[in-house]
């Protein structure tokens, strides 16, 4: 192993212990402030529920959840705490008790969004993909702001309960695109994504156009549409792609050119020239 | 006083304050009246409210004869005809005046509950049936609504309203008589909160107020203060107002004033105006930029720190508005945003300047980005598919929007997922790589870097956003970020390539140019220089930690990337002018107790770089292990090969046939040949 290697385990390790143990700003005081109240009054369980959160917010899990159950126990009974639990439960990769929390908060509110999205996230973990995709076509069928992010994470549930279903998270992503709108990104991006799946070379090819479309830039997207077509051995397409993307580079303003990212375009731009002459 | 000033003032009082009330009707025309018509007066006390006119014919207005237009009829004989009307007014004491309307024809005197409160076209004196009007009512005039607006002398209960309609002379051909009583009351539907702008674009605005009641949305705007000829409404009745005004001018001044469907809410003004952003591109003009981190405490040190910048600044305009999250403790709730932001804080700089926010975890603790929902998401119009510039990020979570030549780039840092790869971080990758404005700016709420109330080195948010979005940034030339979370002023010097913890900090390697360790001041150790030739092009970047527009919360503030920390309150003041950028740290005190110049070199041309599609160079073998050839068709007069970071890890002065790489780990490297005329020529390496 290289010496960067065995640097960057201990500074994973120390990122993940450090928490823990240091300080954590304004949180700690407010814990501590929280403890104290505890302490002159040990019975009450809103204060326990009170720094259960802070300790959630400061990521100490461990402690979150000790006081999330003491709250229970002096009888904190909002709904609420069921998912905070759960929350808890799922960073300590706790599946099936955090699922039960789910339930006990559906007890309370079945129709609540946030709750049927985290157990979305817990059926993903346990493999149950099809709750999984019940949960989250709740979520896109009763949430008011949908995000880019609810159609992926739909789209990745199909595709982990059978690869072979891509299709299904393409309809997924299409419609993202029709609710949220044609030019969202990400959602174009996936959808590319799942196409390279798919292996239809005529419809990656119009996939890369829509991405170049809703890009002012396009030097990049020329660049990666170049390297499928070299992929798929359409030299001469490919040759041409790339010649865009570095007509493309060459009109952006020197300050653009000049950074790495874009110097590395530009690097790669070259590199498959010369395979391509090659 | 002189009594005709009296009721000058007092009736345009009134007419102002009618624009601001809402009316309610009490008389309408057309109404059923009671009328005497038998050719002499009525006996007894007919004008007040106790005399009993149970005798007396009754008729819808238009009342008289003579014109054809009546819809009741009197007697043509009658030199004066009588009217009454009585109505029951449960709660007069909502009311503070009354707008009176009539047609008459001729001279009329009006009363209520006895006491006469109007006389029109008719001499002095107490009238009998045998005076005559003033002057002859013809033509038009014969329809034309009179006017009058008077205080309100309502009585709980029954109100009697008593006309006398007097002929001109003795062979008058007619009379008209109809009218309308409209009381006035303080309107129930005042604006609570803005208004204030969000997701201003060079042809578009969205303006946003909340009122006390139910009501239409309306705004009247326009280019002159003197000339709102523009309206845009939104029928629908709500509390919380949102329009969007589109078609607007680029960089234009517009008034505007906030109404509902019967009255003005908050009219124009002076300082009611805002300002559409520039189209777009390089310009000399300057933008200026406040932003304000971690301010939400509403307390008088927040509001300390919002009259210096006001001092600062003076008449000038502010051109955009960043708040750096946590903008309303403890926990963002509506509540506190009206205290922290809307009420008695910056309200005055809200109406007139487009607010951006990222946000913070107080922010947080009400609302959740999973959803986009909770008072953050409710109070912020945030653009989605890229309305404002920058690529359609789909959320209202990270965004982007350019104003004149400069990119903003808006991150969550706060609750969402911040992975190389993640959703937030390929959006920002292609939105940075998207854009071709001059500066890009970047903020949220986690610093990268402080050693402030809160510390970089072991709190996850802020080791994430340092390793994960930092090499990406400035891979793609950010030139300056703000954050907040840590109550205090940190700033760094100009420095590329630092995402390891504070120790690994190094000046040799961290640190971009000559001026770079310097204090980046013009006169002094000289401005921040971001090249765009050489090894160092497009590298440096400032990064600001600027959370104590509200509070301080000390510290040790001792990150050895930072050039300046402060246990200060202030905020930041940055101004953009063509290719140079200056920040100043205003105090709550006024004093400015840091600033630095940022100056970019912008070619005039590109010919410092490669354009001919013929003069790229090849590599043999490539990938390769030990050597390596390169074939040019220019003879280079340097070589440089730089790794994935773009720190430099071999240099050959001249033109070198082949290339020892065997020294080099195994990756990808860059290797840009330097002509004898200065071009540069890259072309990727990879070493196996």
């Amino acid at each position: 192993m290289k010496p960067f290697l065995n640097i960057s385990l201990f500074f994973g390790i120390l990122i993940v212990l450090l928490p823990r143990i240091y300080a954590h700003g304004g949180l700690d005081e407010r814990i501590a402030a929280k403890t104290k109240e505890i302490e002159a009054d040990p019975t009450n369980q809103q204060l326990y529920f009170d720094r259960g959160y802070l300790h959630q917010q400061h990521e100490d899990w461990d402690n979150a959840l000790a006081d999330y159950i003491q709250a229970k126990n002096l009888g904190f009974r909002d709904k609420i705490i069921h998912f905070r639990q759960a929350e808890v439960y799922l960073e300590l990769a706790l599946f099936r008790s955090g699922l039960t929390c789910t339930k006990l908060y559906l007890n309370n509110d079945s129709l609540d969004i946030k709750i049927h999205k985290l157990r979305a996230k817990f059926f993903f973990q346990l493999m149950d993909y099809e709750q999984s995709i019940i949960a989250h076509c709740y979520v896109l069928k009763h949430t008011i702001d949908l995000r880019p992010e609810n159609y992926i994470e739909l789209g990745q549930v199909y595709l982990e309960k059978d690869s072979n279903l891509v299709d299904s998270a393409l309809y997924i992503i299409n419609k993202g695109l029709k609710q949220l709108g044609s030019q969202v990104f990400i959602l174009q991006q996936e959808k590319l994504n799942y196409l390279l799946i798919k292996g239809n070379q005529a419809a990656i090819s119009e996939q890369f156009d829509q991405l170049l479309a809703i890009n002012n830039r396009k030097e990049n997207w020329y660049y990666q549409k170049a390297v499928y077509l070299f992929e798929q051995k359409q030299y001469k397409e490919a040759l041409e792609a790339n010649q865009k993307a570095k007509a493309a580079f060459e009109q952006l303003k020197p300050h653009l050119q000049q950074t790495k990212a874009m110097m590395y375009l530009l690097a790669n731009i070259h590199s498959l020239e010369q395979k391509l002459q090659d | 006083m002189n009594k005709l000033l009296f009721f000058l003032g007092f009736s345009i009082l009134f007419s102002l304050s009618n624009m601001l009330c809402a009316q309610t009707q009490l008389i309408s025309p057309g109404d059923n009246w009671k009328y005497y018509d038998a050719g002499n007066a009525p006996s007894g006390s007919w004008k007040t409210l106790g005399y009993n006119d149970a005798t007396w014919a009754s008729g819808n207005a238009e009342l008289g004869y003579g014109d054809g237009d009546e819809t009741t009829t009197t007697n043509s004989s009658a030199w004066t005809t009588y009217f009454r009307k009585t109505i029951n007014v449960t709660n007069p004491s909502q009311y503070t005046g009354l707008n009176l309307k009539m047609i008459r024809d001729d001279g009329a005197v009006v009363y209520l509950n006895g006491t006469e409160i109007w006389r029109n076209n008719m001499g002095s004196g107490t009238p009998s049936y045998s005076t005559f009007a003033n002057a002859t009512v013809n033509n038009a005039d014969e329809s034309t609504w009179q006017t009058l607006s008077i205080p309100n002398n309502l009585l709980t209960g029954n109100n009697t309203i008593a006309v006398e309609m007097h002929q001109i002379t003795l062979f008058s051909s007619d009379i008209s008589f109809d009218f309308e009583m409209t009381a006035t009351s303080p309107s129930l539907d005042t604006i609570i909160r803005g208004p204030y702008l969000q997701k201003g674009t060079p042809t578009s605005v969205v303006v946003r107020w909340r009122t006390g009641s139910f009501s239409q949305s309306v705004i009247n705007y326009g280019t002159s203060l003197n000339n709102l000829n523009m309206t845009m409404t939104d029928t629908n009745s709500v509390v919380d107002h949102e329009i969007e005004l589109t078609g607007l001018t680029p960089n234009t001044v517009y008034y505007y004033e906030i109404a509902n469907q019967s009255s003005v809410l908050d009219s124009a003004n002076a300082d009611m105006y805002f300002k559409t952003a520039p189209v777009s591109g390089s310009s000399t003009a300057t933008t200026r930029i406040w932003a304000l981190g971690d301010c939400g405490t509403s307390n008088n040190n927040q509001r300390a720190v919002r009259d210096a910048y006001y001092n600062y600044i003076g008449n000038q305009h502010t051109d955009v508005l960043l708040f750096l999250g946590d903008n309303a403790y403890q926990d963002g709730k509506d509540s506190e945003y009206q205290t922290a932001v809307f009420e008695n804080m910056y309200e005055d700089m809200l109406k007139k300047t487009v607010a951006w926010s990222t946000m913070g975890n107080h922010d947080g603790h009400s609302a959740n980005s999973g959803s986009q929902s909770g008072p953050y998401y409710d109070i912020f119009t945030f653009p989605t598919l890229g309305e404002a510039g920058g690529s359609a990020s789909g959320t209202e979570a990270y965004y982007s929007f350019d104003y004149r030549n400069i990119h903003f780039i808006v991150l969550n840092s706060e609750d969402l997922d911040r992975s190389v790869g993640g959703t937030m971080y390929n959006w920002c990758q292609n939105d940075i790589q998207n854009t071709n404005a001059d500066w890009i700016i970047a903020l949220w709420h986690h610093p990268p870097y402080t050693k402030g109330s809160h510390n970089s080195d072991i709190e996850p948010q802020l080791i994430q956003m340092r390793v994960n979005f930092l090499p990406m940034l400035e891979d793609n030339g950010v030139d300056l970020v703000l954050c907040g979370h840590s109550h205090s002023y940190e700033r760094s010097y100009f420095i590329n390539g630092h995402d390891g913890f504070t120790f690994n900090f190094d000046t040799a390697s961290h640190i971009v140019g000559v001026n770079g360790y310097g204090d980046g001041r013009i006169g002094s150790d000289g401005a921040y220089q971001k090249t765009t030739v050489g090894p160092e092009a497009g590298d440096g970047a400032v990064y600001i930690t600027a959370g104590s527009s509200g509070k301080t919360s000390g510290s040790s503030l001792n990150h050895p990337a930072m050039f300046s920390s402060l246990d200060e309150l202030g905020s930041c003041v940055v101004e953009v002018t063509n290719n140079q950028l200056d920040m100043k740290f205003v105090r709550e005190n006024g004093v400015i107790d840091d600033y630095f110049t940022i100056i970019k070199s912008f070619p005039t041309s590109t010919t410092e770089l490669e354009i001919d599609p013929k003069s790229t160079f090849k590599i043999h073998p490539n990938p390769a292990s030990d050597n390596i050839r390169l074939d040019s068709p220019l003879p280079f007069r340097e070589v440089h090969i730089f790794d994935r970071v773009g720190n430099e890890v071999k240099y050959i002065k001249g033109n070198p046939s082949t290339i020892d790489i065997s020294e080099l780990a195994i990756g990808m490297y860059i290797v840009a040949g330097t002509t004898e005329s200065g071009k540069h020529l890259y072309q990727k390496l990879v070493i196996k």
